[in-house]
């Protein structure tokens, strides 16, 4: 009895820290530097998480035609990582490509006494049209000087994937890089608009 | 997906065997199950990641888009804050804080006024029924009513997102999800009610390319509500809007000009790719599957 209640003590242990930082980072994202006064709306697809250096996050999303949105990340308990994040925005789409096809047909011959004299194995090619699956990265911040936002949009309602990637919070000198036992809470905020909104308002 | 190749694979087994007994009609046979064939891929539907996080957008942000359509407010087709009293368990009250949240969304973007007051209020009584009401803004029915007063729509459509965001936050918090994942469903149905009865089909129209966009939606949705299967009440409503989904994907994409990035000043735009295709009989189908499930859920018999 007394070995039970020391491992489920140990599980606990090992566990604890993980669930509590896990549940402290819910919500963070509402402490990320909004937009609000340049009438950017948080968007309900924002979120918060729990993450160790190096780890790498996937999020889909949906942004729809005639709204105009603002990405960006933040880590409110771990500043050191703010600018340093690192995100791509990638679309899957189908893409119509010609896939070659080659097929054997089976030819009896004949000699010219009309003697069947064995089988000879012809090739045929034939192209047919395919749609296929690919991403398509759409933005890469590493491709537009480390920006730590993204504010765009689109001329179709479309799901896109959020690819981010949680960097090493080292500093210079003494080092203060993300442990594995230490978590960091990131937040993804996406915020919107309507992009039609022209003039004074904007 | 595995129903639907199910279905196909045994329509298919049909038609070979149909081909075996008659040889006479072997070409048309298999001009048969190469149609089929060809249906199952178009309703195959993609694999959803469980490592991705879901999200799905808000009722609020959706009906700031299809007020853009020129749509008119139609407050007739909300559910009537009355029918509060029939829900009496957790599943049916917290898919109908869903449903009413989206009406009030719905009231919000269109600067209904009247109808904003007595949805937060059914809302704040719901939140005290699935015991959420502690995570809502104690001054909010208040704020609400000053807002009214001043006339600050604005406002008042702030309000209705921190409302949301607060219910969500707090389930979140307290691993409810399940109560989150039917919230979030709730809501997107009664949207997709909203959005199917502002307006008749016709060919090429905003509304109706909106409407097909819930394709997308839908992925989103079933992918989020699939970390919260494993309760009976989620699994029980995700197997409901199966017919729905089969819909969604039956709908065709056809091809638009090619994927491209571009800037103008600091925002970029994305552009090409395919559209939705939506038809008349389609439109139809939803508008009955979608009717038939929102009024099980209105009328608390889900």
């Amino acid at each position: 009895m007394k070995r039970l209640f020391t491992n489920l003590f140990l599980v606990a242990l090992v566990t604890a820290p993980g669930a509590l930082f896990s549940q402290n980072c819910r919500d963070i994202v509402k402490y990320c530097s909004h937009a609000k006064r340049d009438g950017f709306l948080r968007n309900g697809q924002s979120l918060s998480g729990a993450f160790v250096e190096g780890d790498t996050a996937e999020v889909a999303i949906i942004v729809y035609k005639d709204m105009e949105y603002r990405m960006s990340l933040c880590s409110p308990n771990k500043g050191q990582l703010d600018g340093k994040f690192e995100f791509q925005v990638v679309e899957n789409i189908t893409k119509p490509t010609w896939k070659e096809v080659t097929t054997f047909e089976i030819e009896e011959k004949y000699d010219e006494y009309g003697d069947f004299v064995g089988e000879q194995k012809i090739e045929k090619k034939s192209r047919r049209r395919v749609y296929q699956k690919i991403d398509v990265v759409r933005y890469d911040n590493k491709k537009d000087e480390d920006a730590q936002e993204f504010i765009f949009v689109s001329d179709k309602t479309r799901k896109l994937t959020i690819k981010v990637y949680i960097p090493s919070a080292e500093g210079d000198g003494e080092s203060q890089g993300l442990g594995a036992e230490t978590y960091a809470c990131v937040g993804l905020l996406i915020e919107h608009q309507p992009s039609f909104k022209t003039g004074f308002n904007r | 997906m595995k129903k639907n190749i199910l279905k196909w694979n045994l329509i298919a087994l049909i038609g070979v065997l149909i081909g075996f007994s008659s040889c006479g009609e072997e070409i048309s046979v298999e001009k048969e199950i190469e149609k089929e064939i060809e249906k199952e891929i178009v309703l195959d539907m993609p694999e959803l990641d469980p490592d991705m996080a879901y999200s799905v957008p808000t009722p609020n942000e959706l009906f700031a888009v299809i007020k853009e359509t020129g749509v008119s407010y139609d407050g007739t087709i909300l559910n009537l804050p009355v029918n509060s009293e029939k829900y009496s368990t957790k599943k049916i009250q917290a898919l109908n804080f869903g449903v009413y949240f989206a009406d009030l969304a719905f009231a919000s973007s269109f600067e209904e006024n009247a109808s904003i007051l007595s949805y937060f209020a059914i809302i704040k009584v719901l939140s005290d029924e699935l015991g959420i009401s502690n995570a809502l803004d104690a001054a909010i029915y208040e704020k609400v009513e000053i807002n009214l007063e001043n006339d600050d729509s604005d406002s008042l459509l702030f309000l209705s997102n921190d409302t949301y965001f607060q219910a969500y936050s707090y389930l979140e918090d307290n691993e409810r999800g399940s109560t989150l994942a039917l919230i979030v469903l709730g809501g997107w149905i009664e949207s997709l009610y909203i959005m199917t009865n502002l307006g008749e089909y016709e060919e090429g129209s905003n509304l109706v390319a909106r409407i097909g966009e819930q394709k997308l939606t839908i992925g989103n949705l079933m992918g989020f509500m699939m970390k919260y299967q494993d309760d009976s009440n989620v699994a029980e409503v995700m197997e409901e809007l199966a017919d729905i989904e089969e819909l969604f994907w039956s709908f065709e994409e056809e091809e638009g000009d090619d994927v491209s990035t571009s800037q103008e000043d600091d925002v970029y735009v994305l552009s090409g790719g395919a559209t939705i295709m939506v038809s008349a009989e389609q439109y139809e189908k939803l508008k009955e599957l979608v009717s038939k499930l929102r009024n099980e859920i209105i009328e608390g018999e889900l």
